[in-house]
C-alpha cells in the first residue's frame, strides 16, 4: 500500500513514541521498592576510609577557631564533610553532632524519626568500636557516647512504639529488626575488641570502659528484641491491609539487595579470611532460603508470616555485611564458629516418627538424634516432632516443626548450647558454644 | 576578644549554610523519590526502545534508579543526575546485549510485542510506540542508542557524547548516518 511519501513521517513516529510511559501500576511500585530501597540501603563504612586522611590533617591545626573560619569561608561545606569521620575527643566532633542533630530535626515522619534515631544509635557504637581500638575510650569519652547512645536508642524505640500504636505494624516491625540486629552487632564486636584491648595490656585501658558500655547496650538489645518478638506475633497474625500489600514490593527488594550482596561478597574474597568469606557465604545462602520460602507463605495468603521471614532475611544480610566488614576493619572475626569438613545436607518436611541411629544425618522428619561430634552446617532440619541436639553432653530439645537453621553444633565443646529462636517456633542456631 | 565573636559569627553563618548544602545535596530521600518521578518515564522510555521488552525495562528502570541511590550514598557529588541516570541505564543495556544469547531479528520482534495488557491506558501507551519500536529494532545497537538519545530523549550531541563517554564528532556522525538510515527504512516501506 502506497502511503503519501511524507517527508516528516519519521518525525510523526517519534512524535508518536514519546508518549510511551510507564503504566501507572509499573510506576507505582517501582516508587514502593525505591521508598523501600532507600530505607532499607546499608550504609557503607566508608567513615573509616575517609577518617584516616582527614583527621591527620586536623590535628595539625593548633589555633582553632581561626583555622576552622578559614577553612569555612574558603572550603564551603567540606568541614562537615571532613567532621563526619570525627570520635570524641576531637577537635571537630561538635560539628558531627550539630550536623547529626539537624538530620534529626529534618525527620518529620515515625519512620523517618525511628529510622534516623537507629542510625545514630549504631554510629555512637561505632565511634566506641575505633575508640577502643585506639586506646580513647575513657570514662569520660566512654559518658558521652553513652548519653547519646541511649538518648537516640530511646527516641527510636518512641518513633517504633507509636507506629505500632497508630497500626502501622510493618513500619514498626521493620525499624525494630533493623535496630536489633544493628545494635547486636555492633555489641558483638564492641565485646571483642574489648577483649583484645584487654589481652594487649597496659597500653589500651579500653578494656573496661567498653565493657560497661557493652552492658548498656546489651540491656537495651534486650528490651528491643521483647518488643521485636511482640510485633512479630502481631505482624504474622495480620494478613491483611498493609502487610499484604507492602510484601511484594519488599521481597523484590530483599531479593535485589541479595543479588548486590553477593557482588560485595566477590569484591571483597581476597580481603578477608578463607574462614571468613566463607561463613559471610553460607550466610548469605542463608538468606536466600529464607526468601525463597516466603513466596509459598503467600501463595498459601500468609502474608504475615512472609513479612517476617522477608525482616528476618533482610537483618541477616545486614550481618553478613558486618561480619566482613568487621574482618576487614577491626580483623575480628565476628563469623559464628563452624566445623570443618561436614556436608550440607537438607531434611523436608516429612510425616511419622523415625528414629534414625545416632551420628545419622539423614531422616524424614519425626525425631533425629545427633550425638557428639555430629555437625549441622549450614543446613536445615524441617520436620514435625522433636529434634533433639547435644552437643558435648548438654542436650537441647526443641518442640514440634523445629528447624535449625545455618547453625553449627560441635560435639567436642563442653557446656551449653544456646539457642535463638525465631519465628513460628523454628530456631535460628547460630548456634553459640560455651566458652 | 572583639575578633573571636567576629569570627565566631562568621563561623556561624557560614556553617549553617554549609550544613543545609551538604544534607540537600545528597541523601535527601524525598529529593530522589522527586527525581524518579521526574524522569522514571523518560527512562522507561529509554530503556524500553533499546532492549524492546517492556518487563525488562521496567524492571531496568527501577535497577537505574537503585543504582543511583547507591552511587549517592557513597558521597559522590552529582551535579547532573539526568546524565548519571542516562549513564547507568546505558550500562544495564548493554549487559542486557551480553545477556541475550541469539540477538536474531525474529527473536527481538517477537518480544517486542508482547500481549498488551487489559488496562486501557496501557494499551494506549505502547501502541503509540509501535512504529518506533519496530524501526529501532531494525538498527544496529550503536544507532538505536544513537537516535533514541537524540530524537526520544532530547538530548544534545554534546549530551550524548558526555553521557556515553566519546567525542561530539563521533556522535554527530553516527546520528546522522543512523537517521539517513531510518529514512531509507521508511521510504521503503511506504513503497511497498
Amino acid at each position: 500500500m502506497k502511503k503519501n511519501p511524507d517527508k516528516n513521517s519519521f518525525e510523526a513516529v517519534v512524535q508518536a513514541a514519546k508518549g510511551v510511559r510507564l503504566s501507572s501500576e509499573a510506576r507505582e511500585r517501582i516508587q514502593d521498592n525505591l521508598v523501600y530501597f532507600t530505607r532499607n540501603h546499608p550504609v557503607r563504612n566508608l567513615a573509616l576510609e575517609r577518617q584516616t586522611s582527614e583527621r591527620s590533617l586536623l590535628i595539625k591545626f593548633k589555633f582553632m577557631p581561626i583555622a576552622l573560619a578559614v577553612m569555612l569561608l574558603f572550603g564551603g561545606s567540606g568541614v562537615t564533610f571532613a567532621a563526619q569521620g570525627s570520635l570524641p575527643g576531637d577537635l571537630l566532633y561538635p560539628v558531627k553532632t550539630l550536623s547529626e542533630n539537624v538530620r534529626v530535626g529534618l525527620a518529620f515522619s515515625d519512620e523517618a524519626k525511628a529510622q534516623v534515631n537507629a542510625k545514630l544509635a549504631s554510629r555512637r557504637l561505632e565511634e566506641a568500636e575505633k575508640l577502643v581500638v585506639e586506646g580513647r575510650l575513657n570514662a569520660e569519652t566512654k559518658d558521652q557516647i553513652e548519653a547519646s547512645f541511649e538518648a537516640h536508642s530511646a527516641e527510636a524505640n518512641k518513633a517504633i512504639v507509636q507506629l505500632e500504636v497508630e497500626g502501622n505494624l510493618a513500619a514498626a516491625a521493620d525499624a525494630n529488626a533493623e535496630l536489633v540486629g544493628s545494635l547486636n552487632a555492633h555489641n558483638e564486636l564492641l565485646g571483642k575488641l574489648g577483649v583484645k584491648a584487654e589481652a594487649s595490656g597496659s597500653e589500651n585501658a579500653s578494656a573496661s570502659p567498653a565493657q560497661n558500655l557493652s552492658v548498656t547496650v546489651g540491656a537495651k538489645v534486650e528490651a528491643q528484641k521483647a518488643l521485636g518478638a511482640e510485633l512479630e506475633t502481631k505482624v504474622s497474625a495480620e494478613s491483611n491491609g498493609e502487610v499484604k500489600n507492602s510484601v511484594q514490593g519488599r521481597l523484590n527488594a530483599a531479593e535485589n539487595e541479595l543479588v548486590s550482596l553477593r557482588a560485595y561478597l566477590e569484591t571483597r574474597k581476597d580481603k578477608v579470611s578463607a574462614e571468613v568469606y566463607a561463613s559471610a557465604e553460607a550466610d548469605a545462602n542463608a538468606a536466600a532460603d529464607l526468601l525463597a520460602s516466603v513466596s509459598v507463605k503467600i501463595g498459601a495468603g500468609a502474608y504475615g508470616d512472609a513479612f517476617v521471614i522477608i525482616l528476618k532475611a533482610e537483618v541477616e544480610m545486614q550481618n553478613t555485611r558486618f561480619v566482613i566488614q568487621s574482618s576487614e576493619n577491626f580483623n575480628i572475626n565476628l563469623a559464628p564458629s563452624r566445623v570443618e569438613g561436614q556436608t550440607d545436607f537438607r531434611i523436608n518436611n516429612g510425616s511419622g516418627a523415625t528414629n534414625p541411629p545416632s551420628g545419622s544425618n539423614d531422616a524424614d522428619g519425626g525425631s533425629l538424634n545427633f550425638n557428639t561430634g555430629a555437625a549441622i552446617h549450614g543446613g536445615s532440619i524441617n520436620g514435625d516432632g522433636k529434634v533433639d541436639v547435644r552437643a558435648g553432653g548438654d542436650s537441647f530439645n526443641s518442640n514440634d516443626s523445629a528447624s535449625i537453621h545455618g547453625g553449627s553444633v560441635s560435639g567436642e565443646v563442653n557446656g551449653n548450647a544456646e539457642v535463638q529462636p525465631g519465628i513460628n517456633s523454628s530456631v535460628d542456631a547460630k548456634l553459640k558454644l560455651g566458652l | 576578644m572583639l575578633t573571636d565573636s567576629i569570627i565566631d559569627v562568621l563561623i556561624l553563618c557560614k556553617f549553617l549554610k554549609s550544613i543545609a548544602a551538604v544534607n540537600m545535596n545528597n541523601l535527601n530521600e524525598e529529593s530522589y523519590i522527586k527525581a524518579y518521578q521526574n524522569f522514571g518515564d523518560a527512562i522507561f522510555r529509554h530503556c524500553y526502545f533499546r532492549i524492546s521488552n517492556k518487563a525488562n525495562a521496567e524492571d531496568m528502570t527501577q535497577n537505574v534508579f537503585m543504582k543511583a541511590w547507591e552511587y549517592l550514598e557513597k558521597g559522590n557529588e552529582v551535579k547532573n543526575l539526568r546524565a548519571l541516570l542516562y549513564k547507568i541505564a546505558g550500562d544495564l543495556i548493554v549487559d542486557e546485549y551480553r545477556r541475550k544469547k541469539a540477538d536474531s531479528l525474529e527473536r527481538m520482534i517477537e518480544e517486542g510485542f508482547e500481549p498488551l495488557g487489559s488496562n486501557g491506558s496501557e494499551i494506549q501507551n505502547l501502541a503509540e510506540g509501535k512504529d518506533m519500536l519496530r524501526l529501532m529494532q531494525t538498527l544496529d545497537p550503536k544507532y538505536r542508542e544513537a537516535v533514541v538519545m537524540r530524537f526520544i530523549d532530547d538530548l544534545s550531541p554534546k549530551e550524548i557524547a558526555e553521557i556515553i563517554g566519546e567525542s561530539e564528532n563521533n556522535v554527530s556522525v553516527r546520528i546522522n548516518r543512523a537517521l539517513n538510515k531510518v529514512r531509507q527504512l521508511i521510504n521503503h516501506e511506504e513503497k511497498s
